[in-house]
């Protein structure tokens, strides 16, 4: 038997007597694998967390959004987190399966199960285990056939009805978030949307989030998703999905705010004042406008005098490099 | 029975010696040198090729990696928009600030300015004369641990979004009830002047609320060619009815559009950074330093220059011995 590259990674190690490329390859998964995951993130992508909204928001082919909060502390993220109350794909949901006849699969897996362990018992063990197995399946049609559809079910596509199965399935493997589209579709296309400026083909909004409410962990956006599950159950064609329409109704009395929550937000005149002052005066930068001053003063004299020095050594080195190449053409050919 | 009747012809032919003797035997198979082992991933899918299953196996790893490489390097290259950020915090030190420019182009830039008495510069750049004054505290925020001014081409402040969101909401408030506030007022006039609490001349405060449109009636300024005057202000109403300051959403999102009006026109960060460059020009800079002498802009220069072709012409004339 030839081997292949001669045998040159079959050495046996002297322990357990495998082949040298079983360990390289062993090594490779436990730590080439794991240590480049770990760089890379660390490296390309751990650097950028208060920008990963980005990402995502390319992703979800939605916009992206700033959310500062009443302390200044700001951070990008996707179109869904900024204004979805909810996170449909946590939502559990009764798969439409089509009807099976269940009472005869059920008999029949019974059926296939006590033939399996009269083999078993008989001595045919290979045969008797899959006619078990078959039995219990069939059996357990009833938890088996929606576990079967759950797999492959992307959650949009229960609202959403012009995806076809091959976009379903490639959304699903990469993870891609439609809330927003869901929210829209379900508040009957009422949906604000405010770009302000374009980050990297990504229009992007600012939002001023007071109260925490876009933080998906936060106990005021709990209490938020909390009061608005009966509203949505008790208004079915005036479900809210957003923040701004919860916040509308939240003004209008429709909602009762839960105490977790703060409704509004005060601006202190101090603030207004120097957010939009009245008039700038030029007082309030007089000490601007001396360095100005200052730098133009030094500036005609500076700029060009800083190669004197340069100039002179220039002067010095060509000086005793033309004589060492004078002494050096005398010495050769004289 | 005799036994050549049992062999077929070509044996008989062989005992007869009457046909070349061919022997067909298995390949034995080669061993395997000492020291060297084998295992099933040896086994050959493609036996054509010779490349056993491991070697299949170490090239998918290898994939593997590549893909766990491009994997990350995708992701990352959707945060290239952002990753000056994160290049302009190297330039952070005293005297620099980070910034959020946003352009009127729409554009989100961050940037590195020059920070000296309060005001943002591009320092000493003769190419970008922009300027703005770091006037609301506020107005910056933090993102990543970095902190930033957000600031645009068309302010000559940077900008407190909050402050800008609250005066339009307040400014909207009162402009759609200012007909039953006016009334309320009124009623109120009418009767503190029946009873004798004001004189009949007093001014009717009724007369004094004036729907705030845009920001000349935020401060008060009827046109561009005349000054604010507090009392005649929005600022100053808002502040009658809200005297604690004002309650706004808890949530809002920033609509340019609708709070844009407030802005003061022209008072732009250009206008801003050239007035303070004229401003240097005429007041602060004195007459004589402007005009300086030939002698005492260029004198060391050309005093180095001489020495320079001294040098060059004193290594050419010297002889050598």
């Amino acid at each position: 038997m030839a081997l292949f590259l001669n045998g040159a990674l079959n050495g046996a190690d002297p322990w357990l007597g495998l082949p040298m490329y079983c360990w390289a390859l062993i090594l490779w998964w436990l730590i080439v694998m794991p240590a480049a995951w770990f760089i890379l993130k660390r490296i390309k992508w751990d650097p950028f967390v208060k920008f990963h909204g980005l990402h995502y928001a390319r992703k979800n082919d939605s916009s992206a959004a700033i959310i500062v909060d009443d302390m200044g502390d700001a951070e990008m993220v996707a179109e869904h987190i900024a204004k979805c109350i909810f996170s449909y794909g946590e939502d559990d949901y009764e798969i439409e399966i089509s009807e099976l006849p269940l009472h005869l699969i059920k008999i029949g897996g019974i059926i296939a199960a006590l033939l399996g362990v009269i083999l078993t018992f008989t001595g045919q063990i290979l045969l008797g285990i899959p006619f078990i197995l078959c039995g219990i399946i069939g059996y357990c049609i009833n938890r088996v056939v929606p576990w079967i559809y759950a797999k492959p079910f992307w959650y949009p596509t229960k609202y959403l009805k012009d995806i076809d199965w091959q976009k379903a399935i490639l959304y699903k493997i990469g993870k891609v978030n439609f809330d927003c589209k869901i929210a829209q579709l379900l508040q009957d296309g009422e949906w604000d949307q405010y770009p302000v400026v374009n980050c990297g083909g990504i229009p992007v909004e600012i939002v001023f989030d007071s109260n925490h409410w876009c933080e998906r962990r936060s106990r005021q956006h709990k209490a938020i998703v909390k009061s608005t599950r009966p509203w949505n159950k008790d208004n079915p064609n005036d479900q809210i999905h957003t923040y701004t329409k919860y916040q509308r109704y939240l003004n209008e009395g429709k909602i009762e705010a839960p105490a977790e929550i703060k409704k509004d937000y005060l601006v202190p005149w101090v603030r207004i004042d120097l957010g939009l002052p009245f008039d700038l005066k030029n007082n309030e930068w007089a000490g601007k406008l001396a360095q100005m001053a200052k730098t133009k003063e030094n500036k005609p004299s500076g700029e060009i005098n800083k190669y004197t020095l340069w100039l002179i050594i220039g002067g010095i080195g060509s000086f005793f490099g033309i004589l060492i190449i004078r002494t050096f053409f005398k010495l050769v050919f004289h | 029975m005799p036994v050549n009747t049992t062999l077929n012809g070509t044996v008989q032919a062989i005992i007869n010696h009457t046909a070349p003797v061919q022997l067909t035997a298995n390949p034995i198979p080669t061993p395997i040198p000492a020291g060297l082992t084998t295992t099933a991933l040896d086994w050959q899918p493609i036996p054509v090729f010779g490349v056993p299953l491991w070697a299949i196996i170490a090239v998918l790893s290898f994939a593997a990696l590549v893909i766990v490489f491009l994997n990350w390097s995708d992701k990352s290259r959707d945060l290239d928009a952002i990753k000056p950020w994160f290049i302009k915090v190297k330039e952070l030190a005293l005297g620099k600030m980070q910034v959020i420019r946003l352009s009127r182009a729409g554009n989100f830039i961050p940037d590195c300015l020059n920070i000296f008495d309060n005001v943002l510069s591009y320092g000493d750049s003769e190419e970008n004369i922009n300027q703005w004054l770091l006037h609301s505290p506020q107005g910056v925020i933090r993102i990543g641990g970095i902190s930033a001014a957000i600031i645009s081409e068309d302010s000559d402040h940077n900008r407190d979004i909050v402050t800008e969101m609250a005066i339009c909401h307040a400014a909207e408030s009162l402009n759609e009830n200012i007909e039953k506030l006016r009334k309320e007022l009124n009623n109120r006039h009418k009767k503190l002047v029946d009873t004798g609490e004001y004189p009949e001349d007093a001014e009717n405060p009724a007369n004094l609320i004036q729907p705030i449109q845009n920001g000349l009636d935020y401060i008060g300024q009827k046109n561009d060619d005349t000054d604010p005057i507090f009392e005649k202000s929005g600022r100053m109403v808002l502040q009658l009815l809200y005297p604690d300051g004002i309650h706004m959403p808890a949530i809002n999102y920033f609509n340019q559009n609708r709070f844009r009006k407030m802005w003061f026109k022209g008072n732009t960060s250009a206008s801003l950074g050239g007035e303070n460059l004229r401003i240097v020009d005429d007041e602060y800079v004195k007459k004589n330093d402007k005009q300086k002498g030939f002698f005492e802009q260029y004198g060391a220069m050309l005093i180095a220059a001489l020495v320079f072709l001294g040098c060059l012409i004193g290594a050419a004339a010297i002889p050598l011995g």
